[in-house]
């Protein structure tokens, strides 16, 4: 099992770390932003925004609708508790 | 990086986050800083993680999107940078699984296997391009954890404060677990330098 609360000296870190940078150096990190990259990102955010949006918009309208239709039954059955007696 | 600047900069994430709280989904400008900001060292990170353009250009747009649709829920009890950094990090680890388990159903099946699974070293060549196919080759060749802890470091430039948060581990642990990838880095590397010699020798 590992362990790693094993103690390092600093030297010994930093030692490391300096060869290890060295040997890395030889590779060229991209690290600026592309373009097209963020381009097609943006693409992807668009649609989901849309998406988000209109399920938002349908689930507030269903809300709405629900609510309406449960207030007019609470109302309903407010006004006229007893049903009425069929007759045959 | 001195403290004064590195604060400015995290002044200016939680402005943006806060701007992306009130504005999206309508409205992506806050989002798209952060995005313009991060998108290069993400996906610098990706790709160093899954040693393959196309996977890395794929993990960074879904680690992009998870900050669209939970940056909500983001409380700032880390940065933005080391939450976005756990997010890269854990979709990567995701990815390279997955593809694993491709790899080991593809051999099961006896498919053609385009990729080797298991790293081949280097052919020889010369200079400084043998030498960065040699790194390449060794940070393929560590644990997913040991890349991931080489990648946060040296791609990604994160302190190890930073990289404790992204990992989620104690600073000395953090520490303790970087030192002994840079060591396997060292010794897989020499590995890899001998056999390109012996190749080279032939």
């Amino acid at each position: 099992m590992k362990n790693e609360s094993m103690i390092v000296s600093d030297e010994e870190f930093d030692e490391a770390e300096r060869e290890i940078e060295a040997l890395l150096a030889s590779l060229d990190f991209e690290m600026e932003s592309s373009p097209q990259r963020i381009e097609s990102i943006m693409k992807r955010v668009k649609v989901e925004a849309l998406l988000k949006e209109s399920t938002d918009f349908v689930t507030e309208g269903m809300g709405k609708g629900l609510k309406g239709l449960t207030d007019t039954l609470t109302k309903l059955v407010k006004k006229d508790p007893e049903p009425p007696k069929r007759s045959y | 990086m001195n403290e004064e600047s590195n604060n400015e900069i995290l002044d200016e994430d939680a402005d943006l986050v806060a701007g992306c709280k009130a504005e999206l989904p309508a409205d992506t400008t806050s989002y798209y800083e952060l995005l313009s900001k991060y998108e290069g060292m993400i996906y610098s990170t990706c790709l160093r993680m899954l040693g393959d353009s196309q996977e890395a250009e794929e993990a960074c747009q879904d680690a992009f999107l998870r900050v669209f649709h939970k940056v909500h829920q983001f409380e700032g009890r880390s940065t933005f940078k080391t939450w976005l950094f756990r997010i890269a990090c854990n979709i990567c680890m995701t990815r390279r699984k997955k593809l694993a388990m491709k790899r080991e159903r593809d051999q099961l099946v006896g498919a053609d296997i385009v990729q080797s699974s298991e790293p081949q070293p280097p052919a020889a060549k010369r200079g400084e391009e043998a030498q960065a196919e040699t790194v390449n080759h060794t940070l393929q060749k560590l644990s997913e954890e040991e890349r991931e802890i080489i990648s946060l470091r040296f791609v990604s430039d994160l302190s190890l404060a930073e990289m404790s948060d992204v990992l989620g581990i104690k600073l000395s642990a953090t520490k303790m677990r970087l030192y002994r990838a840079m060591e396997r880095f060292k010794s897989v590397y020499a590995e890899g330098d001998i056999a390109k010699l012996q190749q080279g020798g032939h």
